[in-house]
């Protein structure tokens, strides 16, 4: 899983100048990537018992006892403004400032490097912030943990 | 300070060295009695060579007491005894200035404080009749400006800032040859933040100040009373002389001078000098409101100069103006009795600002935060016992390894024993005692009962009690306004007492005690208690109720009335002799706190307020309730009792459900239907757990009862947000998430929803107010 990938974007990151690691993950048929420094650990959904959250936001899917912490779950594909689907195997757990969050995915697939010159103006579209760019011939979006979060839970 | 002035300053106090013997000596011939023309003339020559020394370093406060003092030892001859105190203090104070200098300290506040005395004394025929001498005005304007120097301490600025000296300038340099003629002396206020230095100081100064203050706030209106309380009276001195020392200390001028002026009157106050009266305790009062704005800024981080100078002013003038008219043989006794300790500690190191009154007790000061951390591990620790004791269950049910399974269960035990005393004492760590939460009221009750022209005797018992801190902290305010209505709209008139026979001094009565897990305050008094047809009559004024709603209304919901929001205006107050400001904020506040309140009345006799309290809000005991799958939880601080029902007790009252328990009609909240769980099946029982918020009472419509359990309330989070409903989440013993109600904002839904089903009707809060409802 933390293989580095090949990637289309040249030889420029091996300098190591601007690199940014990402974590790329898949919610239904979109590829997402997230910078890997706000991302905690990754845990399988299956081990963990979800509350559900009355009267709270739809993306938010309830919260999970993560090791005597209450971990807040929320539905990436739903922020992202995806109709509800099935697998979300994983919790990307990540951290914004104080508080801490799961992002259910369905697939997490590797870890690579990018370079920030590539992160070129960040669109908006289907209400979301994100930047698309090329990574190992895969058309993804960087999303930016914070701005996502804040849009779906409590903003 | 450089190294120059330093070597100035180690010369000038070798210099003085002999000097300092001929001072010593002056004093004790003084207070003898035994001065003669020789030993004066050695006095006046050894300020003389003071007097120019301090000049060469400019250390013109020195240097104008010297001057002073020589001009006073002038007139001894012909004044005698009158001026021989004030030339005993003067002396003392040019000692301790020079002892100040040989630790470096060029501040002079006793040098500073007796200057306008002395000048005073030097230009003032009016009030003790000096020959030869004239009244300008200027003498009587440094009337206002003396503020005596009674106190036997040394007050140590240990800071010396570069502009102390033109402090000094300011307060005592001469502009002309007239001494030390100023209005007030100016403080010198280092505005902005406070410095770094400073700051690792202040916890533990805002502790201790703010104690002081609360005691002093209670002590002076209980002096108020008794007046002869010589010990209380001491307290209160020792109170004001510490925070002035501690500020000081620290460089907080204007506590620091305000302060020492409190103390100067105190201290006459104490030697009998001054007699208590009425004005002296407002402006002792008013001295310390300033005080507390003073606190606050410091509080607040940054120093801001404050116009304390009205009150001042007045504590000046006390100590000053209220002298002559004194028995004339009193000014040199009394004065005299300062310099009999003054050498003790003018010869030794500058006393240390430290207070004298703190006792060797067995108290620590830890930052709460640190509490809140052990608070949190103990919470941590509960939640694993919890699922310890689960797992243990589960265990005892599935093997049959019996002696290692009782070992188990046997340690299991153990630990939890021992959570729960760990649990105990941590809570009782945070445990402040109710009495400092009451300390605030007799004044506040005093000062409302002047401003009404009522007489009101406040009693207060707080029967020994304790209470969360951040209980405490939040109960202020609600208490506040529970007690000021109780003066103001309680209490009736001294006229109207009187027309009803009732004592001219109405009696307000504020008493804590335990209940189990609560606390329980009640705040009585002997006013005119609430009429509840006039409260009826009211509501349906301000269209909160219709007649026909109120028809039937029992006394003890119409006195709940007064609780609904659009009932308390101004006007209603006054109209209802109710109380009606700001309960509005009691309820809310209260309910915050998960605490109960209720209201007994009788017309003529009184009103009594009942606030039920949890003791601590950090882990609170819950009930487990079941709707479908979904466990919540309740707090049990709030549950009254649980009922089972069958559907058809169930009455549709207003398009709302409801129950008839103990003759109440209690509005149904349905669990499952407010929080969306998925529907269960109809049951033909359900349980109905009663629960009551301030003044409310509202039934849960719940699927089962899984019985009691302790729980941390986590929040939710910013992630999440607002969960209509939900007022945090816990980790039960199965490691399952619960999430705990908060059944504030469950019963404002209610009204909500009430309120749009009725959005035609009348506005109705009737079941806001836990009134009954009208029958469809």
């Amino acid at each position: 899983m933390t293989v580095k990938a090949s990637n289309t974007i040249p030889a420029r990151d091996s300098t190591g100048e601007s690199d940014l690691r990402v974590i790329t993950v898949r919610v239904g048929n979109e590829l997402l990537c997230l910078d890997i420094l706000s991302v905690v650990e990754i845990v399988r959904t299956a081990d963990l018992r979800m509350t559900r959250v009355p009267n709270a936001h739809t993306n938010v899917l309830g919260v999970v006892n993560l090791r005597g912490k209450v971990l807040p779950v929320l539905d990436l594909g739903g922020c992202l403004g995806q109709p509800a689907h099935g697998a979300r195997e994983r919790l990307v757990v990540v951290e914004m400032g104080s508080s801490i969050a799961g992002l259910s995915v369905d697939e997490v697939a590797k870890v690579v490097s990018i370079s920030r010159s590539d992160l070129g103006e960040s669109v908006t579209a289907r209400g979301h912030h994100g930047t698309p760019l090329t990574v190992a011939g895969h058309i993804m979006t960087f999303i930016d943990v914070g701005t996502v979060v804040a849009a779906a839970g409590g903003g | 300070m450089d190294a120059l002035e330093q070597s100035l300053i180690d010369g000038f106090v070798e210099e003085a060295g002999p000097l300092r013997v001929a001072l010593r000596a002056g004093v004790t011939a003084l207070q003898d009695n035994a001065i003669d023309a020789r030993a004066l003339g050695e006095l006046t020559e050894a300020l003389e060579v003071l007097s120019r020394n301090a000049g060469f370093l400019e250390l013109e406060a020195l240097e104008a007491l010297c001057r002073d003092t020589i001009r006073l030892i002038d007139r001894l001859d012909t004044e005698g005894p009158m001026i021989a105190g004030l030339l005993v203090e003067a002396l003392v104070a040019a000692e301790e200035a020079i002892e100040g200098l040989s630790h470096y300290v060029i501040n002079m506040p006793v040098a500073a404080g007796i200057a306008p005395r002395l000048a005073a004394a030097l230009g003032r025929p009016a009030s003790v009749p000096l020959a030869g001498s004239d009244l300008s005005p200027e003498a009587q304007i440094a009337l206002l400006g003396s503020n005596g120097g009674g106190s036997d301490d040394l007050l140590v600025l240990g800071l010396d800032y570069e502009d102390e000296d033109d402090d000094e300038d300011d307060a005592v340099a001469p502009p002309a040859p007239a001494p030390a003629l100023m209005e007030l002396e100016r403080v010198e206020v280092v505005e902005g933040p406070i410095s770094d230095e400073i700051a690792d100081f202040l916890p533990d100064y805002m502790a201790e100040s703010d104690e002081i203050v609360e005691r002093l706030d209670e002590q002076l209106v209980r002096l108020e009373e008794d007046s002869d309380d010589a010990a209380l009276l001491n307290d209160i001195f020792r109170g004001a002389h510490t925070l002035k020392g501690t500020s000081g200390f620290l460089g907080l001028t204007q506590v620091a001078d305000l302060t020492h002026k409190m103390e100067t009157v105190l201290d006459q106050l104490r030697n009998g000098e001054l007699p208590l009266t009425q004005d002296l305790m407002d402006v002792l009062l008013r001295a310390m409101d300033d005080l507390k704005l003073l606190l606050r800024d410091i509080r607040g981080g940054t120093l801001v100069r404050r116009d304390v100078d009205a009150v001042r002013r007045d504590l000046v003038s006390l100590a000053a103006g209220d002298r002559p008219a004194l028995p004339l043989p009193a000014v040199p006794v009394a004065s005299a009795a300062a310099p009999a300790e003054a050498p003790a500690p003018a010869g030794s190191a500058p006393a240390p600002p430290a207070s004298p009154t703190r006792e060797p007790d067995q108290i620590i000061r830890v930052d709460v935060e640190r509490v809140d951390q052990i608070m949190n591990l103990a919470e941590e620790l509960v939640l694993g016992r919890n699922r310890l004791l689960q797992l243990n269950a589960q265990l005892g049910r599935t093997t049959a390894e019996g002696s290692l399974l009782s070992m188990l269960s046997e340690a299991t035990g153990q630990m939890e024993m021992l959570t729960g005393e760990l649990q105990e004492s941590v809570m009782s760590m945070r445990l402040v005692p109710v009495a400092r939460v009451f300390s605030r009221f007799p004044r506040m009750v005093r000062d409302l009962a002047r401003d009404l022209g009522k007489e009101v005797e406040l009693t207060l018992d707080d029967g020994d009690t304790k209470i969360d801190k951040s209980v405490a902290d939040e109960i202020g305010d609600p208490l506040v306004h529970l007690v000021r209505n109780a003066v103001d709209h309680g209490i009736e008139s001294r006229e109207q007492r009187i027309a009803a026979g009732k004592a001219e001094r109405g009696r307000v009565k504020l008493a804590a005690s335990h209940e189990g897990n609560h606390v329980i305050l009640r705040i009585e008094d002997d006013g005119a208690g609430m009429d509840p047809e006039v409260l009826k009559a009211k509501a349906v004024e301000r269209g909160i109720l219709r007649p026909d709603e109120v028809e039937q209304m029992a006394d003890h919901d119409a006195w709940d009335l007064i609780f609904a929001p659009g009932f308390s205006t101004a006007e209603a107050v006054t109209d209802v002799s109710g109380r009606g400001v700001g309960m509005d904020v009691v309820k809310t506040n209260i309910s915050r706190l998960h605490g109960t309140i209720t209201i007994e009345s009788e017309l003529g006799v009184g009103t009594r307020v009942m606030v039920r309290l949890p003791l601590t809000l950090a882990i609170i005991g819950g009930l487990q309730v079941a709707c479908g799958d979904e466990v919540y939880i309740i707090p049990l601080t709030s549950v009254l009792e649980a009922v089972t029902i069958n559907n058809d007790q169930v009455e549709i009252v207003q398009g709302r459900r409801a129950v008839i328990s103990r003759g109440k009609v209690m509005p149904l909240i349905d669990l499952a239907a407010t929080l969306g769980t998925p529907v269960s099946p109809d049951r033909a029982v359900h349980y109905v757990v009663i629960v009551g918020l301030a003044e409310r009472r509202v039934g849960l419509l719940v699927e089962r009862l899984l019985g009691q359990v302790d729980v941390v309330i986590k929040p939710l989070g910013q992630v999440i947000g607002a969960a209509a409903g939900i007022a945090g989440a816990t980790i039960l013993g199965n490691g399952d998430v619960a999430l705990i109600l908060d059944l504030g904002d469950l019963i404002d839904s209610l009204d909500e929803s009430v309120n749009q089903d009725n959005a035609s009707s009348a506005r109705c809060t009737s079941e806001a107010a836990g009134t009954p409802l009208r029958r469809q």
